[in-house]
């Protein structure tokens, strides 16, 4: 009988298992260990959010307290208002997520809440995502905008390498350039900038493709009950957050992505919510890997 | 007892906020035209060339008979405001920086200005262009 021995199948089992409040808890928790973009740089409240992080995860069932999740909540939006305009979206979302906990612990069918919650927190943030892509920001579908980040931004540097025909000269120069433009003692009023042919039409490719998942993720969540297009929601937030991992913008925004993807699964859905599990691991490991720069490694 | 407006509230209050921070994202970022589209809670993320290290905050101060550009003081209560004028230039903001700046000065000065500058792309010409979003003049006593 080697299925009870099995170290893999009892980690699968333990986790298919949990109980769903306490799994996107305690996950939630871990973000706020894990990500430095979503407690952000004031001492106080990044201290005050990790001592609470780490009382939660070591002393349940304080995880599941209203209490606790208020005081996260009360953190976490000290540090939205304090960070207004300059925190990443995804700080937003966690914030209104520790808010949906706090509000939803405590009810007698805190689940149902939560699920109801978290998969309009996803819909409205896919929807929002693609009305700015699609139709208020004229240089995203032309490509003008995912073109500049494959030629300007260092975390994209290999993928922009690998796959855009860029040299590691380019970003150089490109750096520079930004820099000259930026600096008040420098009177300059444009540069150019060095990329190559297949950029423009790599990044063209890439918005339509992104725009195209966003859009199908917001109907898919937002769409009433579990038939229909619905079926296809937990596919493809999956391969969205695989997809993130695989691309080294942080661990924060697909870790959190993931967590409102197993908090609106279906209670029977067990394998899935495991999915959504083994995709957090698979973030964190493919954003520490640097999958791109390893490929880049292999094959330049 | 759990009252409807309890499971209504846990149900629908987080996202009903997330929708209306978002419209109002909207509102400053397109309609006003102040805000990057990158931040403020819209999920505008890579929709757009104007992210926060493109936007620039340029001073200059002038006197009788010299213009020069102005060094921004580092102190930390100003450090905050200069970046959330980058973002999103409200005029008193832009004010506080100004007499900050003018506070800061050893020679008399007549006159600070300040411009919040965003970046704009030319895919075809990969040139990158310096645009004024927002201009102060402020005249010192």
């Amino acid at each position: 009988m080697t299925g009870s021995h099995d170290p893999l199948a009892r980690v699968y089992r333990s986790l298919s298992d949990m109980d769903p409040i306490d799994l996107v808890t305690r996950l939630t928790l871990l973000l706020l260990l894990l990500s430095t973009d979503v407690v952000g740089d004031a001492w106080q409240l990044k201290g005050a959010l990790r001592v609470l992080a780490l009382l939660g995860l070591l002393a349940p069932p304080l995880n599941r307290n209203r209490g606790l999740w208020l005081l996260v909540t009360v953190f976490l939006g000290a540090r939205t208002y304090y960070d207004l305009w300059t925190q990443p979206d995804h700080a937003f979302l966690l914030t209104y997520w520790a808010l949906a906990l706090f509000l939803s612990l405590g009810l007698k069918d805190a689940g149902k809440a939560l699920a109801t919650s978290a998969k309009l927190l996803l819909g409205f943030c896919f929807l929002f995502a693609t009305l700015w892509k699609l139709l208020l920001s004229p240089e995203f579908m032309d490509g003008t905008s995912l073109c500049y980040a494959l030629m300007t931004d260092v975390r994209l540097q290999d993928v922009g390498v690998l796959l855009g025909g860029m040299k590691d000269t380019f970003y150089e120069h490109n750096l520079q350039e930004l820099a000259r433009l930026g600096d008040p003692k420098v009177a300059v009023e444009a540069v150019t900038l060095q990329g190559s042919k297949e950029l423009l039409a790599l990044a063209k490719t890439a918005s339509m493709c992104v725009v195209a998942v966003e859009a199908a993720l917001a109907v898919t969540l937002l769409w009433p009950g579990r038939w229909g297009p619905a079926r296809l929601r937990d596919a493809l937030l999956l391969l969205f957050g695989i997809t993130l991992g695989l691309i080294p913008l942080g661990v924060g925004f697909g870790f959190v992505l993931m967590i409102l993807g197993a908090a609106q699964c279906e209670p029977d859905r067990k394998r899935t919510r495991f999915l959504y599990v083994a995709t957090c691991a698979l973030i964190v490991v493919l954003t520490y890997a640097e999958v791109p720069s390893c490929l880049r490694t292999l094959l330049c | 007892m759990e009252s409807k407006l309890n499971n209504l509230a846990a149900r629908y209050g987080a996202p009903l906020l997330l929708v209306i921070g978002a419209l109002c994202h909207i509102y400053v970022a397109d309609v006003r035209e102040l805000l990057t589209p990158s931040r403020g809670g819209g999920f505008g993320g890579l929709s757009t060339v104007d992210q926060l290290e493109g936007r620039h905050l340029r001073a200059s101060v002038s006197g009788p008979g010299f213009q020069s550009p102005a060094v921004i003081p580092p102190e930390h209560s100003l450090a905050r405001t200069i970046d959330w004028a980058r973002l999103v230039p409200r005029w008193h903001y832009l004010r506080s920086i100004a007499a900050g700046i003018a506070h800061g000065q050893k020679v008399p000065i007549r006159e600070v200005q300040l411009t919040v500058w965003k970046q704009q792309f030319d895919a075809e010409t990969l040139e990158v262009r310096r645009v004024k979003v927002r201009e102060l003049k402020v005249t010192t006593p």
